[in-house]
């Protein structure tokens, strides 16, 4: 979270939205293969992880031209460098990624994936962002889910595993000291399954055998029951929720799906206390969100002096949102900021600063991971009308440098499993963590602590 | 399949030969393309795009493909105009505007009808390698720049052609230096750093070195126009070096003698830089049958009868090993092709090398070639 404050009154508060270099979130998948399919030129703008990637064997490129656009070859090509990389390789998936010129060929990348599946016998998906259409996770591909959806889309259903599991789902990746934790393992949960954690295709079709999924950042919801239809999997989401009897609700419902009884109320007395101290600290300070409805719906029904909330064009309030600030903050100012997260991800993070006018480019994305503690924009810029996009992808990555990701483990021997330069992990502490860390932020800004 | 990268990362496409030139003159190169390419100081990281360049683009988005680009064009013409304060523009397309079918040409002149500035355009799709974008490059700026000359300059040449993804700014110098001893007085160098005001002069020079294949065009062009010999050859090497400078007295294509020995040799890379050094090899070390090959431009009325033009990770699979060679001299990225019973010797390439710096580039110019060879060639019989 990035915190700081525009003017002697006013404190702004911002959420990162994870958003990671698309490649390398998707080779997250074990076993799976990457396929580049574009024009030369667009095969190296992007820095030298993708040599490692090619040197891992995950990655390869089909270069097309004007006669292959012209005469369609290049669909018969694709289908042939699948079929190669399928023989040579035996991935358990291929994931096609296109430039900018297949946007405007206008390719039936679903029917082209469908077919090619067909062929080798094993899934075949696509990512079609590129940036002309912009870096959209929340967007679907031709014939696919969003990308954080695709992550999870080469998982077979399976049998429920013997003993209690459950996958964490998401772009956010859990700190360790997520109550989380201790709540399932209380619940007799015996092993937890995140991506970041699966290294092989064993681990990660494991997921396909958990009881429950629980999803921990708000943008990703959809994967709840979108793997709920596919793989039957319950789920239960915990992202985008700060109320304190909210989250017990949440939990309940958590505890209710493992079928167990789970007691939260600690964790709840302890944000009670928290919200009221640092209400005395902020006093009537004026409160701008940047990127999330719930935050502000929470600070203001605590009764927090919220004047601004700011959404990437794209987001849209729901109906229940819409009517509840309707009725209860007749003085919040909402506006929309950016170009949309359509670009903004691909465009923020890479070049917003530069041009200047998409605001929260790199500089400003760059602070997020390196403030101490967890949150908190360092300088944190004030034209953060482009936060969501801006500070997505290189706030995330920077954060993924210190962030660790609950490794998927046995609990009984070697929870917390740290993994390094996750660079998709946005260290956002979903649940009772989540909300004590907004308030511990609002609390050393108004202490000025964080200017 | 030729266009499968499996191993290799595909090459520097034609629009960073764009901008490498445009970096090195005082101009401003505007490239209608969504995305900023990074410059070949700040490629191998997550810098900014253009950073430390001369160059900017016009962030094309999809309803641009609607409405057109010329306009955005202008404006990222207003905006960086009195940052880079230039003395020419050149426009270029790219694999998006190229699709569209933006008037590049046209939006070049509205550029020039707005500032007084000469402008131009070049028409490069994103598809074909850097060297094809430093020919185009090399040739609208000839186009763009150079007028006649009244009377041309006693021993003076232009340099065209070489430059820091071939060879490193360190050879691009290099090569000026061997020129300024050799006598020569150089009116303008095409590629390495250099003025719109000495390239103006180009027509003046009584003639012109190619020292890369991608100043063949815009040579080709001079001599159409104002009649200006040239030479094609990379001064490297103590003897190679030596019979280039009398070429280009005599204004006449250095030749080596043929070569009827087998392979031995293999050098991959860019043609008169591997001409140079195959000539070296021969010249002053007495190894014979060297092969050249190379995936950019490759002409066959400088090649020998072992060399070619190599298409694709299997085709230079195939080309190294099944040539037999004892040694290939080539960028270290490419060893993973090799053949594992061969001597090695790096050769980093900026246009090959995903992670290229240009510290393992060896000096080339002149004699410096030999001083390398010295250290890295294998003490054996050849």
């Amino acid at each position: 979270m990035r915190n700081h404050t525009d003017d002697a009154h006013t404190i702004n508060i911002s959420v990162p939205r994870a958003r990671g270099e698309v490649f390398a979130k998707l080779a997250k998948i074990p076993e799976v293969q990457l396929l580049y399919v574009s024009a030369l030129a667009c095969t190296r703008h992007r820095g030298s992880e993708l040599v490692e990637m090619q040197r891992q064997g995950r990655l390869s490129y089909l270069l097309f031209d004007e006669i292959d656009m012209i005469t369609g070859d290049y669909i018969n090509k694709t289908r042939a460098a699948a079929a190669q990389i399928a023989a040579a390789r035996n991935p358990t998936g291929i994931i096609l990624l296109t430039g900018c010129q297949s946007a405007l060929l206008s390719t039936d990348y679903g029917l082209l994936t469908q077919e090619i599946e067909g062929e080798l016998g094993i899934p075949v998906r696509v990512h079609d962002g590129c940036r002309l259409c912009g870096f959209d996770e929340e967007a679907p591909s031709a014939g696919t889910g969003t990308l954080n959806q695709l992550l999870y889309d080469f998982i077979r259903p399976g049998g429920k595993s013997g003993a209690p599991s459950v996958n964490i789902l998401g772009t956010a990746e859990l700190d360790t000291h997520s109550e989380l934790f201790s709540v399932l393992e209380a619940a007799g949960v015996k092993r937890i399954n995140c991506l970041a954690a699966c290294k092989s295709r064993e681990d990660y079709q494991e997921m396909g055998r958990a009881h429950l999924n629980i999803v921990v950042s708000a943008q990703d919801m959809p994967i709840g029951p979108y793997l709920q239809e596919r793989l039957g999997i319950p789920w239960v989401g915990l992202g985008g929720i700060y109320d304190a009897d909210e989250l017990a609700r949440a939990y309940e419902k958590l505890g209710a799906a493992l079928g167990a009884a789970i007691d939260v109320a600690p964790f709840k007395n302890k944000l009670d206390e928290k919200l009221q101290a640092v209400k005395s600290a902020v006093g009537g300070r004026a409160i701008a969100v940047d990127g999330d409805a719930e935050m502000a719906r929470w600070l203001l029904n605590a009764g927090f002096s919220v004047t601004g909330l700011s959404l990437p064009s794209r987001q849209g309030l729901t109906q229940a949102q819409r009517g509840w600030f309707e009725e209860n903050a007749t003085n919040l100012k909402i506006e929309r900021s950016g170009r949309g997260g359509g670009n903004g991800g691909g465009r923020g993070g890479g070049y917003g600063g530069e041009k200047g006018r998409d605001g929260g480019g790199k500089g400003r994305g760059g602070g997020y991971g390196d403030v101490e503690g967890a949150y908190g924009g360092r300088g944190g810029a004030a034209s953060s009308r482009r936060t969501d996009a801006g500070f997505g992808y290189k706030g995330a990555a920077a954060g993924g440098r210190r962030a660790g990701s609950y490794g998927g483990s046995d609990m009984g021997r070697g929870r917390g499993q740290r993994e390094r330069g996750a660079r998709d992990a946005a260290r956002i502490k979903a649940g009772y963590a989540g909300s004590m860390e907004i308030l511990s932020s609002l609390e050393r800004i108004a202490g000025g602590g964080m200017q | 399949m030729n266009n499968l990268y499996k191993y290799l990362a595909p090459f520097l496409a034609d629009t960073f030969g764009f901008q490498e030139i445009i970096d090195v003159t005082d101009g401003m190169g505007i490239l209608d393309d969504c995305s900023g390419y990074r410059g070949r100081a700040s490629r191998t990281d997550a810098a900014e795009p253009f950073m430390g360049s001369r160059m900017t683009s016009t962030d094309i988005r999809m309803e641009d493909v609607i409405g057109g680009t010329k306009d955005k064009i202008l404006e990222a013409f207003r905006a960086r105009r009195s940052a880079f304060d230039p003395a020419f523009v050149m426009v270029s397309s790219s694999p998006v505007s190229s699709m569209i079918g933006t008037d590049m040409e046209d939006a070049a002149n509205a550029i020039s009808r707005e500032s007084g500035l000469p402008a131009a355009s070049v028409e490069l799709g994103g598809h074909k390698y850097y060297d094809h974008g430093i020919s185009e490059t090399l040739l609208a700026l000839a186009k763009l720049l150079v007028k006649p000359a009244a009377a041309k300059i006693s021993g003076g040449i232009n340099l065209i052609g070489g430059n820091a993804i071939d060879w490193t700014t360190e050879n691009v110098c290099g090569v000026h230096n061997w020129a300024r001893a050799c006598g020569f007085r150089v009116v303008s160098q095409w590629g390495g750093r250099e003025t719109a005001e000495n390239l103006r002069q180009a027509a003046r020079a009584e003639v012109n070195l190619v020292t890369a294949m991608s100043g063949l065009a815009a040579a080709r062009w001079l001599e159409r126009e104002f009649g200006t010999p040239y030479i094609a050859a990379a001064p490297f090497g103590r003897r190679w070096s030596e019979m280039a400078a009398v070429a280009l007295k005599n204004k006449k294509q250095p030749q080596l003698p043929p070569d009827q020995a087998q392979g031995n040799v293999l050098i991959i890379g860019e043609q008169l830089m591997s001409n140079a050094i195959r000539a070296t090899l021969k010249l002053d070390y007495g190894i014979h049958g060297v092969d050249i090959g190379t995936f950019f431009t490759f002409d066959k009325a400088l090649a020998s009868p072992g060399d070619r033009r190599v298409r694709g990770e299997d085709g230079l699979k195939a080309f190294m090993q099944n040539g037999g060679y004892r040694l290939i001299i080539a960028d270290p990225d490419l060893r993973v092709l090799g053949p594992e019973d061969c001597r090695w010797i790096d050769l980093p390439h900026g246009a090959v090398c995903y992670e290229f710096t240009g510290d393992g580039v060896p000096r080339l110019a002149d004699e410096a070639l030999n001083r390398w060879l010295d250290r890295v060639l294998p003490r054996e019989d050849w």
